[in-house]
């Protein structure tokens, strides 16, 4: 039996893989099929496996002259089949930019390993080939809802002009995703969507946002080119970052009005241009101000321009210092840089306090001030006292993944995470809270993530403990608050030691095996903000427990990292965007308990035990 | 014992009231037996070294040495050249090997020299002589819209400087305050001084009060003329009505010494006062010029022709004749001064003093001989001079005699209290007697 995969692409959330087997026979106990990549791996059954009538070919479907499976010279038939997999959860885990590395087990369970880059498909193979018929048939099945409910039973494609009049003003890429906007004729009333030329991204209408063009209406009137009841013609849609360089060229998606036929409009060429802020201020324009929209849509339409691109990150490590002593209790001190290289001071008071046992991992997340931080600790090498490892981040990659990269490169059993204007003028605490997070490890008890108490540089207090009240200010979401906040430290009557819902990462230190399992902070939340609660909240999902160590000594000198991150209004949108993904993650969790219904509710599962006994 | 005196320039290079402070203690020191070896380290631009070598020294004296250190961030005073500052100084700790280091001033150095010294096994004193570790407007507690600051906090700081904020200025302090833990000893010139680093959280036991010392050719002159007898002392008991009062301004011309303050004064006077004074200007305007300031000091002096004499520089050795021909010696600062040698000088000349009313020169006037006037009024100031001239006031030339002799030999006390200072740190360490404020 000869075994080859011919071709491996993905869509819309499924990877799709053609092989070819050739054998005397139909083959019966082939597989399974394995796709790989890094950590990723997927696997198809061959009962699930489609064999394809003609081979495969993308000969058109007219052409086919047998859908038998073709016969070789030596007598031995040669079967095509499409093999697919479903990612789980519909996340694409699979970057179809990068090879895959592609396993077919036979029979005997002996395997054939190859590694295929990733093909695209186009909206031509989907209409006129088998294969096209066979990936339509799984996509209507396990494909995203909106995208299978537009792909009906006929597919075909047609030039743009068959659409009827249309135009895309304007095409901007921003940040990290891009903004198209423009007018098509009658669309109020019509069934249209976009896709990139390579399917790659999906921008159903339902994600678009549409408004009158009284202009086009009175244009399409007069030139008698178009005749409908609607003045609906202008509409705005974002497409994510994923689909960059694939925008390039498009096609608007329609379904037939009596729902038997889909066409494929195109291709549409388009010209980028790149200016985050005007592509920003159509989406804002468009889809309106972020808190006005729809939660699900805040996510779609404002993150790929209030969102860094999440490109593959890069570090380069410089050492500074004595080398990490083995064998020897060590904690990592994780300090991300962006900004403003003036921090550098609270490092160099670290480095005069602290002591041993700790490491320094300071990540320079700002390719702007890089120069001035290598330098600066260049020139004062003999000062630094504690093992310090300085990582050059390649770009700007945001908080959260500066600090999961910082601790990718960090050794100790502990982590702190640590912002740059934090002041440790004693670092008692620090030693105590890595004392009694091994304690706990040691122990078998559960894991303790410790906070501290925080203050301003007027001994006032700045952190002890987060709280999530709602708050109007958000639409009455949740808010990740700090209590008693601008209140003299002194004032402070509580325990030295108190439980709290979550802490700031501010200064946070947890064990590494704890961060790890939490796979760091998530990076759906961007440029510093809400990361902490949700690690917090993941945290104590894995049974851990939150702790707020109340201590003099740590100076949280906030205010200074904001103000360079751009304008006040965009830092508004961006902590807004986080809020809701915040909110929508953390919903249940978050919500208060209903006051009546919950004695009521304890009382019933009593007597159902009770009857269960 | 061993000794480094630490300036941060020399005298014949840039003449400062420290830097002329240091040197005299210098030199002092290079005439007692109890000193095995003083070294007088000064600061100066690498061009005045004259070589390609960070260290050099002065005019070839091989106990005169000029270091070029790396430069230094102006806002926390740390080096920009740790290792090469370190290297500078185990360099000379290695060569000097001194037992005690006695600092004048950081700036220019780097705040980290305390530490760096103490790190080599040297015993740590300095002198402060204005307040730079607490304010960032150039150490003279003045805020930046011109009002006198009275205590420094991290708000208050931001408020001064904008674009900085409160919690830079937090960071400052603890990084200066830091530092400042590793002094042994340190100096105030003046009580005033003291009292604003103590607010700022130098502990009041480890300060003490000392006056500097004076340059050994200003005390010679001044000597020289007390032993003459009294008819050939210039000008002393004339008693001439139609003779102008002279008042006397030495030092430089800079916006914080209030010069413009004393022309204004002159300037608003009425004509048959101003017939009857004199302004004497000793000082030079070397860095304001095309300021400002500059133009503004042009224009009074213009209005003021007819009463003020523009002296040019002076060699600090003839300031005490050039005091002793004045009727009165004026001090118009606008900043709180710490102790002005000005006033030191003006005692040993002999001759009253007009103050402004404020820190340092409240503090050193003499209330039988010297008057002080509202700090930062001119009008007060023009009152002042007014009310001399009309009233005759002259201090009794018995009482400004018995002060000038008993400053001229007061450097004896100030001297004994820094080698009891230098002596107490260089003592076994089980045998170090107790200092602190009581050994004033």
């Amino acid at each position: 039996m000869i075994s080859e995969v011919k071709e491996v692409f993905a869509l819309w959330g499924i990877v799709f893989a053609v092989l070819r087997i050739t054998a005397d026979q139909e083959p019966d106990a082939v597989g399974p099929l394995e796709v790989a990549q890094g950590d990723v791996s997927l696997s198809s059954d061959s009962q699930d496996w489609r064999l394809l009538p003609d081979g495969g070919s993308d000969l058109p479907l007219s052409l086919n002259l047998t859908k038998e499976a073709r016969r070789t010279g030596s007598g031995r038939r040669t079967y095509t089949y499409l093999a697919h997999f479903v990612e789980p959860d519909g996340a694409s885990q699979i970057n179809d930019r990068l090879p895959v590395q592609v396993t077919l087990y036979d029979e005997q369970g002996h395997a054939t390993r190859s590694v295929i880059n990733p093909g695209h498909f186009t909206p031509q193979r989907l209409a006129k080939t088998d294969l096209g018929e066979a990936v339509l048939e799984i996509v209507r099945e396990a494909g995203p809802a909106e995208i299978a409910s537009a792909l009906l039973s006929l597919v075909q494609v047609e030039s743009i002009e068959a659409l009827g009049p249309s135009f895309i003003d304007r095409a901007v890429a921003g940040a990290s995703g891009l903004v198209l906007d423009g007018w098509i004729a009658g669309l109020g009333d019509r069934d249209v969507h976009v896709v990139t030329g390579d399917l790659r991204a999906f921008v159903p209408k339902a994600h678009w946002a549409l408004r009158r063009r009284l202009d086009v209406h009175e244009h399409l009137a007069n030139s008698g080119a178009f005749r409908s009841a609607t003045d609906t013609h202008g509409f705005a849609a974002v497409f994510p970052a994923e689909a960059e360089d694939s925008v390039r060229e498009l096609f608007f998606v329609e379904c037939d009005p009596a729902r038997d036929r889909t066409t494929f409009y195109g291709p549409v060429k388009t010209n980028p241009r790149r200016n985050n802020q005007e592509a920003l201020d159509i989406v804002r324009h468009s889809f309106g101000d972020i808190q006005s929209l729809p939660k699900d849509l805040v996510s779609q339409v404002y993150r790929p321009f209030l969102a860094i691109p999440k490109s593959e990150a890069f570090a380069k490590p410089f050492r500074f210092g004595p080398a990490v002593r083995k064998g020897e209790p060590l904690a990592s001190i994780i300090i991300p840089f962006y900004g403003d290289a003036f921090f550098l001071n609270c490092v160099y008071h670290l480095l005069r306090v602290l002591g041993p046992g700790f490491e320094l991992v300071l990540v320079v997340d700002d390719p702007r001030i890089w120069p001035e931080i290598y330098s600066r600790l260049a020139s004062r090498s003999k000062s630094i006292t504690v093992p310090t490892l300085l990582l050059q981040n390649a770009e700007n990659y945001g908080y959260g993944r500066a600090n999961n990269l910082g601790f990718m490169a960090a050794s100790g059993d502990v982590v702190f995470l640590m912002n740059s204007d934090i002041m440790v003028t004693d670092p008692a605490p620090l030693h105590e809270a890595a004392e009694a997070i091994r304690a706990r490890q040691e122990e078998g008890e559960p894991d303790l993530v410790v906070g501290f108490s925080l203050l301003y540089e007027d001994n006032t207090i700045q952190h002890i403990g987060m709280e999530f009240p709602q708050s109007t200010l958000v639409g009455g979401m949740h808010l990740a608050d700090h209590p008693m906040k601008g209140l003299p430290f002194g004032l402070y009557r509580g325990e030295t030691i108190r439980s709290a819902p979550a802490v700031t990462a501010a200064l946070m230190a947890l064990s590494s095996d704890l961060f790890s399992r939490l796979g760091g902070f998530d990076t759906v939340y961007e440029r510093g903000d809400f990361e902490d609660a949700d690690l917090c909240l993941r945290a104590e999902q894995l049974g851990a427990e939150m702790q707020v160590f109340v201590r003099p000594g740590l100076y949280h000198l906030e205010r200074q990292s904001i103000p360079s991150m751009g304008d006040g209004d965009l830092r508004q949108m961006v902590t807004y965007m986080n809020c809701v993904s915040f909110n929508q993650r953390w919903q249940t969790r978050l919500a208060p308990p209903e006051p009546e219904a919950k004695p009521v509710r304890r009382i019933q599962v009593k007597k159902r035990a009770a009857v269960g006994a | 014992m061993r000794m480094i005196i630490l300036s941060h320039g020399h005298p014949e290079l840039s003449a400062g009231g420290a830097e002329r402070a240091a040197y005299s203690l210098f030199q002092r020191l290079k005439q007692d037996a109890t000193i095995d070896e003083v070294v007088f380290v000064a600061r100066a631009e690498h061009q005045a070294i004259g070589h390609s070598a960070n260290l050099g020294s002065f005019r070839g004296r091989p106990d005169e040495i000029l270091v070029a250190p790396p430069p230094v961030d102006g806002f926390t005073f740390q080096s920009f050249g740790y290792d090469v500052l370190k290297q500078l100084v185990d360099e000379l700790v290695d060569s000097i090997k001194p037992d005690v280091v006695h600092i004048h001033h950081f700036l220019f150095w780097g705040v980290e020299i305390f530490e760096l010294f103490q790190q080599a096994g040297v015993k740590v004193v300095f002198t402060a002589h204005e307040y730079a570790a607490i304010c960032s407007n150039y150490g003279q507690m003045v805020k930046v819209d011109g009002r006198l600051c009275y205590a420094a906090s991290p708000a208050e700081c931001g408020l001064c400087f904008p674009a900085t904020s409160a919690g830079k200025f937090f960071v400052r302090n603890t990084i200066l305050k830091t530092m400042f833990d590793h002094i042994d000893e340190f100096i105030a010139p003046s009580e005033f001084l003291k009292d604003r680093y103590v607010a700022w959280g130098v502990p009041a036991e480890k300060i003490h009060v000392i006056e500097n010392l004076l340059d050994a050719g200003v005390l010679t002159r001044g000597q020289a003329r007390l032993a003459a007898t009294p008819d050939e002392r210039a000008g002393d008991d004339d008693e001439d009505p139609n003779q102008r009062v002279v008042f006397g301004y030495f030092g430089q011309i800079n916006p914080f010494k209030g010069i413009d303050l004393l022309l204004q004064a002159a300037a608003s006077l009425p004509e048959e006062i101003r017939e009857s004074i004199e302004i004497r200007i000793h000082g030079e305007n070397k860095h304001y010029r095309e300021s400002e300031f500059g133009k503004r000091v042009d224009e009074l002096l213009a209005d003021t022709k007819d009463v003020v004499r523009q002296m040019g520089s002076y060699r600090n050795e003839d300031v005490s004749d050039l005091m002793a021909v004045c009727d009165w010696i004026i001090m118009p600062s606008i900043w709180w001064e710490n102790s002005p040698v000005v006033i030191q000088e003006a005692r040993i000349a002999g001759r009253p003093l007009i103050c402004a009313n404020i820190g340092g020169m409240a503090e050193k006037i003499d209330r039988s001989t010297d008057l002080l006037f509202p700090a930062r009024s001119p009008g007060a100031l023009a009152e002042l001079m007014r009310k001399i001239v009309r009233q005759r006031i002259k201090p009794s030339p018995q009482r400004l005699n018995d002060l000038a002799r008993s400053r001229s030999s007061a450097d004896d006390i100030h001297f004994a209290r820094h080698q009891a200072l230098y002596a107490n740190l260089h003592q076994p360490s089980g045998w170090r007697r107790a200092t602190g404020s009581g050994c004033r």
